[in-house]
């Protein structure tokens, strides 16, 4: 069962959705990634470099047609345990604060007047 | 955690998780420069022999199609699981149908009629390219617009 563990590295927001697109295929070029997320290749490599420095993303480059590289990325092991927990932890904190809002609505909870 | 809620996050990866998977539809110069290169093959294969020579610029023409689909195919993504591509079957019956064409202008059957045939099939696998791109322009806007809801639901 996965445990729910806040991320740090994964909840950047740019990163968090490389991870969730990494997460639904098995691996994915980097011209895809960019275009996905419209951003310019410098702003993917940095985020790329940081998820590849924490073991989350593995990056290979396999000779392509013509023997062009193209770089393709795929989550690791680590890295998709690393994104279910911090899923994980993210629904924990919406139901926390559903329930923190459910309390303060109920009537019993509030002051007594007089 | 700055100012990017959780259940922002969590739309965020859902969103990106389905951006992922989805098809794409292919892009209009695509389909068309597509059917112009399949249409060439069993045209000019079936063509009388001085014209046959030409039959290899329909290659060409096709692989310059596949780039232009390349993005709009999927290709730049290795799936998970297996994927059965609608695109394949209709690739197979168009490679049929132009097999047929080659064959029978081979035999000499068709005569002009085989330029006709060749006409009606580059606007048969355009615009069937065309009705294929409706289709998935039309699901996905219906799947932006169910998540800008969800979203707009959890923000309450």
């Amino acid at each position: 069962m996965t445990q729910p563990l806040f991320d740090e590295i994964i909840h950047a927001p740019q990163r968090l959705r490389i991870c969730a697109m990494l997460a639904a295929v098995d691996e994915m070029e980097f011209g895809t990634l960019r275009d996905e997320l419209g951003v310019a290749d410098s702003v993917l490599s940095k985020h790329l470099k940081v998820l590849a420095d924490a073991g989350y993303v593995l990056l290979v480059k396999p000779l392509g047609v013509g023997g062009k590289a193209r770089t393709w990325a795929r989550l690791t092991p680590a890295g998709t345990w690393a994104l279910q927990g911090h899923l994980a932890e993210l629904q924990r904190l919406i139901q926390a604060a559903d329930t923190a809002t459910a309390l303060a609505a109920t009537p019993a909870h509030g002051h007594p007047s007089g | 955690m700055s100012d990017y809620s959780p259940s922002q996050a969590l739309a965020d990866a859902a969103d990106a998780r389905r951006t992922a998977t989805a098809p794409r539809p292919t892009p209009r110069a695509a389909v068309w420069v597509g059917a112009l290169g399949l249409a060439m093959v069993g045209g000019f294969l079936g063509a009388p022999k001085p014209l046959g020579i030409l039959a290899p610029l329909g290659t060409f023409v096709l692989v310059f199609a596949g780039h232009l689909a390349r993005r709009g195919l999927g290709v730049g993504r290795r799936f998970s699981g297996p994927v059965i591509s609608a695109d394949l079957v209709g690739l197979a019956a168009i490679l049929g149908l132009s097999g047929y064409l080659v064959v029978s202008g081979w035999q000499g059957r068709f005569g002009p009629l085989h330029w006709v045939a060749t006409v009606v099939l580059f606007l048969l696998i355009g615009v069937a390219g065309e009705v294929r791109r409706a289709r998935l322009f039309r699901r996905d806007n219906t799947q932006l617009a169910h998540s800008q809801h969800l979203l707009t639901e959890q923000r309450r």
